[in-house]
C-alpha cells in the first residue's frame, strides 16, 4: 500500500516536469517580449527591466532558475505589478487570490458530494420513478447548461427581481454573499455525482453477489450498508479527482459572474495584461493541485478496492 | 488462399444496411429529431437574420438605448441602442463558427492522433498516450487563456488554440476502438495480406470509428460553444462591436436592469445546447441499441 | 422414499412471468412438483427452460420485473407473496441457495470472514467468535486447507473451485433443509466439477437435507441424482426417478436430450444435437412447446397437453401413447 502510494507520487512527478517545461518554453518561446508596446521605455529602463526578469539570461539558465525558485514555492515576479511577487498577489495575507477560490470549491464539494451521492442512491433504488426521472433530467439540463448561463439568470432571478441575495461580491465571506455563487457550483457539480452514483447503484444491485446476499436472508439495511455501499462509491470516488479539479476552474469562472476576489479577477487582469508569469503561475498551480487531487483519489480507490491491494 | 482472405475481409463489416438502420432508430426518437430540427432552424436564422435584417448588428442609435423588447425591436435594445435580435443572431453566426469549426479540427486531430497510437500500438502508442496523459494534467481554461495571451486575442488563433488543446478525449476513445479494430479478423487479414497500413487505417479502421466520432462531434460542438462563451468572461475571444453569445451574455449580466440583455442570449445557448444534449444521446441511442 | 411422506417442498401451479418492452416473457407455465426430505432432485433443461427462474422465484430473488403465481409451500408455509422480512427468516436459513458463477457471487470487497460469519449472527444469533469458529470449522469441512488464516482473505484469493467450496460452506452454515444448487459447477473445470459433485454427495449424507440441483447435464444427473424433473419452455416435460428416466424415458425431449449425451462407450460418430432453437418464451405456442422440433409431432400437440403417469411417481407430460418408442 505505502509502496504503491509512493510510486504513485513518483510517476507523477515527471508528468508534472512535462506541464512545466511546456508551458515555460511555449511562453519563452513565443517571440516577442512582454514589454513591448504599451510603454515607451527607455533603453536603459528596458535593459533593467530585462535584468530584473532574467529576460537577458541564455534560455536554460531562465529555465532551471525558474525550477529552482518553483521549488522553493516561489512563483517568480508579476509582470503587471511590477517588482510585486507572483506569491503575494496568488496567496495574500488578507482573503482574496487563491483563498477565495479554495474556499468556494471546498464549500462546493463539501455539499455537492454527499447530496449527490444521497440524490443519486435513492433515485438508483427507486429506478423509474419520478424521482429518479428527475435527477436524470437534472443531470442533463446541468451538464448541457454550464454556470456562465446559470449563474448570470440566478442573479436575474434571486438578486435582482426578488432580492433575496446580493448580487455579487464578497461581504465577509458570509452566508448571503456566497450562497449563490456556491449554490450555482454545486447545481454544476451535484447532479454528475447523482447520475454516476444512481447508475453503479442500479449495477451494484443487479449483481450476482447481492443475489446471493439475499438469498442468505440479510435484511435490506444489511445488504445496502455492508454490501452495496463501497462498490457503488468506487466510481463515484474516481469521478472525485478530476471533479475537483474542475470545480477549482468553475470556482474561477462563477467569480467572474459574482464579482469575487479570487483567481478569476488575477487570470483576467493577467490576461488582459499580458502577465506572463502570473498565468504561467495560475496554469501551474492548476496543474500541481490536479495532479494531486488525481494521488488522492487513487490512494484512496485502493484503500476501499481490496482487488488492487498487494 | 491470401487472394480468398483479401476478397471475403476487405468489405467494412458496417454496411449500408447498418447506416440505414441507425438512421431509422434515430428518426423514430422525437426528441432526437427536434433536437436536430431546432439545431437546422436556428443555423438558418442565425444566417439569414443578419442579411435580411433592415438594422446592421453595429448600428448604433442615442434615440433607442436600453429598449425593452417591443415590435420594433424583438428583442429590445443595448446600452449603445443597438438592435438586441440582429445581435442576438449575428453573435450565433459567431459561436456556431468558432465551434463547428474548432469541432471538425479536434475531431480531425483526435482521430488521427488516436488511431496511429492505437494501431501502431508498442512503444509509440505509450509514448502518445504519455503526451496525452501530460497534456490532461493542465486545467483546460488556464492553458486556453495562456495560449490566447501569447499569441494575441484573434480569433481565428483563440479557435485554433482552442482546438489544439480539446482533442484529447476523442484521442483517448479512438485509440481504444482501434485496438479493438485492429484484431479484428477482417483487418488482421489485410495485414498479413500486405495491405499498407495508411490504406488500412484508411479504410478499415476510421469508418468503423464513424459511429463513435458522429456521437463524440454532437458533444463536442456544445462544448466549444461552452467554452468560447466562457472565454468571454475573461475578456477573451470576439471583440466589440462584433459579438458572440458569450459576449451577450457576459454583457447581459452586466446590465440586469435590464432583463432582455440577459434573458435573449441565455435563453438561445440554453436552448442550443439542450438540443445537441438530446441529439448525442439520441445518436448514441441509436447508434447502439440495447 | 415411501409415498406417505409429507413433502418438504410443495409446489403448485407455479407460473412465472417477466414484462419487458415487447411484451410479456413467460418464463415458467404452471409448473407443479414436489421435493421430499433428504433427496437429490435434478431439474434438467437447455438455457431458457425456466429452470433457474423456477427456483429464483420461490427464493424471492426475481428481477423487479418478474412476476409468480401459484403457490410454493415449505413445509406448509407458503412462500408466493410472503413479505420479504417473513421470507429473510426462512432463505439462507432454511432454504439455502449456491449459484453458477463463483466468481462473481461472492462480494468481492468482503472478507470471507465477514460474509460467513454474518449468517450466523442473523439467524441462529451466534456471537462474532462463535460464528468465525463455526465457519472455520464449516471451511475445513469443506476442504480449504489453511481455513484457520484464509477466512481472513478476500474471495479473490481464492482458485474458482476454491470460491465455490467456501460458497457452499457458507451456505451450510444454519444447516439447511433444502439446498438448491443451481449450476454449481458449470463454470468449473472438469476435475473440480468431480470434485464439487462428491463433497455435495457427502454433505447430503452428514446434513440429511434434500438438494434441488439445476443443470443442463444429463450426465451430472445420472451421477448424482435421486429424481429428475425435465423443464422445456417453462413446462415440466417429464419427471421420474433417475433409474427410470434413464431406463424408461417417455418423452420426445428426454429421449433427445439423452441421446446428445456424449459418451465414451459408443464409438464417436457425431455428437447428437437436437435440431431447432428453443422456444420463444415471448410467444409461446398453444400446446406443447416442444412441438416445433419433436419428432413425434401429432395434430393433437398444439392443443391441451395431458398429463399421463407411467407409474405413481413417473409422469410425463405429452400427448403420445406411452412406451413408443423412438
Amino acid at each position: 500500500m505505502i509502496k504503491f502510494a509512493i510510486k504513485r507520487i513518483l510517476v507523477s512527478i515527471p508528468t508534472l516536469l512535462a506541464i512545466i517545461t511546456l508551458v515555460f518554453f511555449l511562453v519563452h518561446m513565443t517571440p516577442g517580449n512582454p514589454f513591448d508596446g504599451e510603454r515607451a521605455l527607455s533603453a536603459e529602463a528596458l535593459k533593467s527591466l530585462m535584468a530584473q526578469y532574467r529576460l537577458d539570461l541564455p534560455l536554460w539558465q531562465q529555465y532551471i532558475m525558474y525550477l529552482n525558485d518553483l521549488i522553493h514555492g516561489n512563483f517568480g515576479i508579476s509582470m503587471k505589478y511590477l517588482g510585486q511577487s507572483i506569491n503575494s498577489l496568488l496567496f495574500p495575507d488578507n482573503m482574496g487570490g487563491f483563498w477565495v477560490t479554495l474556499r468556494i470549491s471546498i464549500y462546493t464539494m463539501s455539499v455537492a458530494v454527499p447530496i449527490g451521492i444521497l440524490l443519486g442512491a435513492y433515485a438508483g433504488l427507486h429506478k423509474n420513478s419520478w424521482f429518479d426521472k428527475m435527477v436524470v433530467s437534472g443531470n442533463i439540463f446541468f451538464t448541457a447548461v454550464p454556470t456562465m448561463v446559470t449563474g448570470p439568470l440566478a442573479v436575474l432571478i434571486f438578486a435582482v427581481t426578488l432580492r433575496v441575495f446580493p448580487a455579487g461580491g464578497w461581504g465577509d465571506g458570509d452566508f448571503m454573499h456566497l450562497f449563490l455563487p456556491v449554490v450555482v457550483l454545486i447545481l454544476a457539480y451535484a447532479p454528475t455525482i447523482a447520475f454516476v452514483m444512481r447508475g453503479s447503484i442500479i449495477e451494484v444491485l443487479s449483481s450476482n453477489y447481492i443475489r446471493t446476499a439475499k438469498a442468505k436472508g440479510l435484511p435490506t439495511k444489511t445488504i445496502l450498508f455492508k454490501h452495496a455501499i463501497k462498490p457503488a462509491l468506487l466510481p463515484v470516488i474516481s469521478l472525485l479527482g478530476p471533479m475537483f479539479a474542475g470545480v477549482l476552474v468553475g470556482a474561477v469562472v462563477t467569480e467572474q459572474i459574482f464579482t469575487l476576489p479570487g483567481l478569476g479577477v488575477l487570470t483576467t487582469n493577467a490576461a488582459t495584461n499580458r502577465d506572463y508569469n502570473m498565468i504561467m503561475a495560475i496554469t501551474i498551480l492548476g496543474s500541481t493541485l490536479t495532479i494531486v487531487f488525481n494521488i488522492i483519489v487513487d490512494l484512496l480507490y485502493i484503500l476501499l478496492d481490496p482487488k488492487i491491494k498487494q | 488462399m491470401f487472394i480468398k482472405a483479401k476478397n471475403l475481409n476487405l468489405e467494412t463489416p458496417k454496411t449500408k444496411g447498418f447506416w440505414l438502420s441507425v438512421f431509422g432508430r434515430l428518426s423514430k426518437n422525437k426528441l432526437a429529431m427536434t433536437s436536430a430540427f431546432i439545431i437546422l432552424a436556428l443555423t438558418i436564422l442565425c444566417i439569414c437574420v443578419p442579411i435580411f435584417s433592415s438594422v446592421a448588428y453595429d448600428k448604433t442609435n442615442w434615440g433607442e438605448i436600453m429598449q425593452s423588447p417591443s415590435s420594433g425591436h424583438l428583442f429590445g435594445t443595448d446600452s449603445l441602442g443597438r438592435d438586441l435580435f440582429v445581435r442576438c443572431f449575428i453573435g450565433g453566426r459567431i459561436t456556431f463558427g468558432i465551434a463547428f469549426a474548432a469541432a471538425f479540427v479536434v475531431l480531425l486531430v483526435g482521430i488521427f492522433y488516436g488511431a496511429i497510437a492505437g494501431y501502431i500500438g508498442g512503444r509509440v502508442d505509450t509514448i502518445m498516450m504519455r503526451i496525452v496523459d501530460v497534456l490532461y494534467g493542465i486545467p483546460f481554461l488556464f492553458f486556453c487563456i495562456l495560449l490566447i495571451t501569447l499569441f494575441g486575442n484573434s480569433m481565428a488563433l483563440s479557435f485554433i488554440a482552442i482546438a489544439a488543446i480539446s482533442w484529447l478525449d476523442m484521442s483517448r476513445i479512438v485509440r481504444g476502438q482501434t485496438l479493438s479494430i485492429k484484431h479484428k479478423e477482417y483487418v488482421e487479414a489485410a495485414m498479413i495480406s500486405g495491405v499498407s497500413n495508411f490504406k488500412i487505417i484508411s479504410r478499415h479502421v476510421i469508418p468503423n470509428l464513424l459511429g463513435v466520432v458522429i456521437v463524440y462531434a454532437a458533444l463536442t460542438v456544445p462544448n466549444m460553444i461552452v467554452l468560447s462563451a466562457v472565454l468571454s468572461f475573461f475578456g477573451l475571444g470576439v471583440t466589440e462591436p462584433m459579438t458572440s453569445w458569450g459576449l451577450l451574455i457576459a454583457d447581459g449580466s452586466q446590465n440586469m436592469q435590464a432583463w432582455w440583455l440577459l434573458l435573449f442570449p441565455a435563453s438561445l445557448m440554453i436552448i442550443t445546447l439542450l438540443s445537441f444534449a438530446f441529439l448525442a444521446n439520441g445518436l448514441r441511442d441509436a447508434l447502439d441499441p440495447r | 422414499m415411501s409415498e406417505k411422506k409429507v413433502p418438504i417442498l410443495d409446489v403448485r401451479n407455479l407460473n412465472v412471468e417477466f414484462k419487458v418492452q415487447d411484451g410479456i416473457v413467460k418464463a415458467v407455465n404452471g409448473l407443479s412438483f414436489k421435493i421430499y426430505d433428504g433427496e437429490i432432485v435434478g431439474i434438467v433443461g437447455e438455457s431458457g427452460s425456466g429452470k433457474s427462474q423456477t427456483m429464483l422465484a420461490l427464493m424471492g430473488l426475481l428481477a423487479s420485473n418478474g412476476r409468480t403465481y401459484g403457490s410454493v409451500k415449505f413445509l406448509g408455509q407458503e412462500l408466493v407473496g410472503l413479505s420479504t422480512n417473513k421470507l429473510n427468516k426462512i432463505r439462507g436459513n432454511q432454504i439455502a441457495m449456491i449459484f453458477q458463477d463463483p466468481m462473481t457471487s461472492l462480494n468481492p470487497y468482503l472478507k470471507i470472514s465477514a460474509q460467513m460469519t454474518e449468517i450466523l449472527i442473523l439467524h441462529k444469533k451466534l456471537s462474532y467468535k462463535e460464528a468465525l469458529h463455526e465457519s472455520i470449522r464449516m471451511l475445513e469441512r469443506v476442504k480449504i486447507p489453511d481455513a484457520k488464516n484464509r477466512i481472513h482473505l478476500y474471495p479473490h484469493e481464492f482458485s474458482g473451485g476454491m470460491r465455490q467450496r467456501v460458497m457452499i460452506a457458507m451456505m451450510l452454515l444454519t444447516r439447511p433443509k433444502l439446498l438448491i444448487a443451481d449450476e454449481p459447477t458449470t463454470a468449473l473445470d472438469v476435475t473440480v466439477q468431480a470434485q464439487i459433485l462428491e463433497l455435495l454427495k457427502e454433505l447430503r449424507q452428514e446434513f440429511k437435507m434434500a438438494i434441488i440441483f439445476i443443470t443442463h447435464d444429463m450426465g451430472v444427473v445420472a451421477n448424482l441424482c435421486d429424481r429428475v424433473n425435465v423443464m422445456y419452455g417453462g413446462w415440466l416435460m417429464e419427471t421420474a426417478s433417475i433409474h427410470e428416466i434413464f431406463t424408461n424415458p417417455q418423452h420426445p425431449y428426454t429421449k433427445a436430450l439423452l441421446e446428445s449425451i456424449p459418451s465414451i462407450d459408443h464409438e464417436v460418430e457425431k455428437l447428437r444435437t437436437i435440431p431447432g432453437e428453443p422456444p420463444n418464451l415471448l410467444q409461446l405456442p398453444k400446446g406443447c412447446p416442444f412441438q416445433a422440433r419433436c419428432q413425434l409431432t401429432s395434430n393433437n400437440c398444439s392443443e391441451i397437453i395431458p398429463l399421463q403417469r407411467v407409474n405413481p411417481r413417473h409422469v410425463v407430460k405429452c400427448t403420445q401413447e406411452l412406451g413408443v418408442k423412438l
